[in-house]
């Protein structure tokens, strides 16, 4: 099993006759993912790797008959929103934004109304999600090739704030023989749709995931929300974090913001070494290097 | 717009209110729609506000990444005052990298990001610029696992970037450690130039760590 | 601060001389190269030198040529 993804999963590409959706396309296509349409207004009747494009996702919809599942929206950050408003109201439950430098209120309504909705959005920012041996969804791992190597089926879980770490994390955790269940690149931005928390129960319900694997950056409340869902569930699912940014907290570069969009230290809260205190007193292991990852990982589960 | 502060408020003598002082931040993805009530206020579009100066290699890089559409790099180097040069990437890796060399004991000279397949002109102009950094003689040229940006227009770039300065690309590049797209035709270059490279096998920490022996670690 | 820049160092392209000139090749040339490697002149086809390293191996250029008279040379191939 997986979180959010199966066998029968379907899903559209919005913007699908851009550059990098039609590599997207091909990609997801060659993984063994399910995408049953792509829609760019005014390009009805063409073809992108044999994906029939449409003018909106209603024609979509119509066009396979019964509800679409899911939905990759790689269009320009001002026309974002409206994709993602048009496929939560055709119904699609699952959004992945893959748009970076979407203005911060926009992605604020996105999210509440895929909350009102009961949709989910991953992103924005982030380069989507794979379950290995059933599909993917979105750029991440790149070409179909290419992710096998580095997703091999397993039994963790991943969920990283960068989409390139997800996949280094993840071919050290399949070159140690755990594998992957579900990885997710949950985003870079300040706001994203699914945080660590959120994600939680949905692994917690999977018998296929046995721990789970964190990339985290300083920046934003995140980990605090993971550690006080935690707290509230009861949980004791293994959870190994990677905390990346460390030097951020030195005086000299307050307020400076690198990498990700969202990492930016405001206060002491958000720093590395605040986060990594807060974690680690809620029994979540936190490593210092990439590579300690797989054996904090076996020794958690007694493997 | 994520954060209105006003303060101090004034009350006047006719019950209406008036503030004093002001404090906005603008996210600045949200600029481009405010840019009449930015004009009002007198905000001048043309100059991005930075928490402090650009350094002359900020403002290169900056340039060298605006001058084509392919890809994107980034520098800085405020707060960094090393010899180790860095051409890193992508976010989440540069973050991660940065960390390794510092906690083995390296002093890096600046911070870099390469992202979504850049051309070889802009990683050889971010390698030129590092390069010409005072005080660095090497770079360590060093990725997670790409599978956009493509290993072998980046191992052009950087080796471009050694010749050009009449560097040895053997001597010069301490490691190479991107695996990922198009990685055996980025070896095959590597080989040629005599680059000292590692495949996935060898960490982002010992990467990190061999750029450190090698930079500072007194010749050894 | 040395600022030359070097040109076709991994890079070269061979075009047979009696292509050379056909407009019609120069144009179809200038079109597939994502990287901007030809431009069509009034004498043909002019091969940019200073793009040559862009080239991202795509061989669009080659199948547009008639059949064995282009050829991309990597130079760090032996």
């Amino acid at each position: 099993m997986s979180i959010l993804l199966n066998e029968d999963f379907t899903f559209i590409v919005q913007g699908i006759t851009g550059r990098e959706a039609v590599n997207l396309t091909r990609e997801c296509l060659d993984f063994g993912s399910s995408i049953v349409g792509g829609v760019t207004p005014g390009r009805k009747g063409r073809e992108v790797h044999g994906v029939p494009v449409f003018d909106t996702v209603e024609q979509a919809v119509e066009h396979h008959g019964k509800p679409i599942d899911g939905a990759v929206a790689t269009v320009p950050p001002a026309f974002t929103k409206d994709a993602v408003f048009e496929a939560i109201e055709n119904g699609i439950k699952l959004i992945v934004v893959v748009t970076e430098r979407i203005p911060r209120r926009d992605v604020a309504e996105m999210v509440e109304l895929a909350d009102e909705r009961g949709a989910r959005i991953i992103g924005p920012n982030c380069l989507g999600l794979i379950a290995p041996g059933v599909a993917k969804m979105g750029g991440i791992g790149g070409p179909a090739k290419d992710a096998a190597k580095a997703y091999v089926a397993g039994s963790v879980g991943v969920m990283s704030r960068s989409g390139g770490m997800t996949t280094e994390i993840s071919s050290t955790l399949t070159a140690a023989g755990l594998g992957v269940s579900t990885a997710v690149s949950i985003g870079g931005d300040a706001i994203i749709g699914s945080t660590y928390a959120d994600l939680m129960p949905l692994f917690e319900e999977d018998p296929q995931t046995e721990a789970i694997v964190i990339y985290t950056e300083p920046g934003g409340r995140m980990e605090a929300e993971l550690v006080e869902w935690r707290e509230e569930a009861g949980s004791t699912m293994p959870i190994v974090a990677f905390m990346a940014g460390r030097f951020m907290d030195d005086e000299s570069m307050k307020g400076m913001t690198f990498g990700h969009a969202g990492t930016i230290v405001e206060g002491k809260e958000d720093s590395a070494t605040e986060k990594i205190k807060r974690l680690e007193s809620a029994g979540i292991t936190v490593v210092e290097r990439i590579d300690e990852i797989p054996d904090a990982v076996k020794e958690r589960i007694g493997a | 717009m994520t954060l209105a502060e006003i303060n101090p408020l004034a009350k006047l003598s006719d019950g209406s209110f008036v503030a004093l002082d002001a404090h906005m931040e603008m996210e600045d993805e949200a600029v481009g729609r405010h840019k009449k009530v930015l004009t009002e206020l007198g905000v001048d579009l043309s100059e991005p506000r930075e928490m402090y100066e650009p350094s002359d290699f900020e403002r290169n890089v900056k340039a060298i990444d605006a001058a084509d559409h392919r890809g994107v790099i980034q520098g800085k180097d405020h707060g960094f005052t090393g010899n180790i040069g860095l051409v890193i990437g992508a976010g989440g890796g540069s973050l991660t990298l940065t960390d390794a060399v510092r906690n083995q004991g390296g002093k890096p000279a600046n911070y870099a990001e390469i992202g979504g397949n850049p051309s070889v002109s802009k990683s050889c102009g971010l390698a030129k610029e590092i390069l010409q950094k005072d005080g660095v003689e090497k770079i360590a040229v060093m990725m997670s696992i790409v599978s956009n940006t493509r290993v072998d227009i980046v191992a052009r770039g950087v080796i471009k970037a050694c010749l050009e300065l009449g560097k040895d690309p053997g001597e010069t590049i301490a490691i190479f450690r991107i695996p990922g797209a198009w990685e055996d035709e980025g070896y095959k270059i590597l080989d040629k130039y005599g680059v000292e490279y590692a495949d996935r096998s060898v960490s982002m920490w010992d990467a990190a760590g061999t750029a450190v022996a090698k930079i500072q670690g007194g010749g050894a | 601060m040395n600022t030359e820049t070097l040109n076709s160092v991994f890079i070269d392209i061979e075009l047979d001389e009696p292509t050379t000139p056909d407009p019609e090749l120069a144009k179809k040339l200038e079109e597939v190269c994502t990287v901007g490697i030809f431009k069509a002149t009034e004498d043909g086809t002019e091969i940019v030198r200073g793009q040559l390293d862009e080239c991202v191996l795509c061989y669009l250029c080659e199948q547009a040529a008639p059949e064995g008279t282009l050829r991309i040379i990597k130079k760090y191939e032996n």
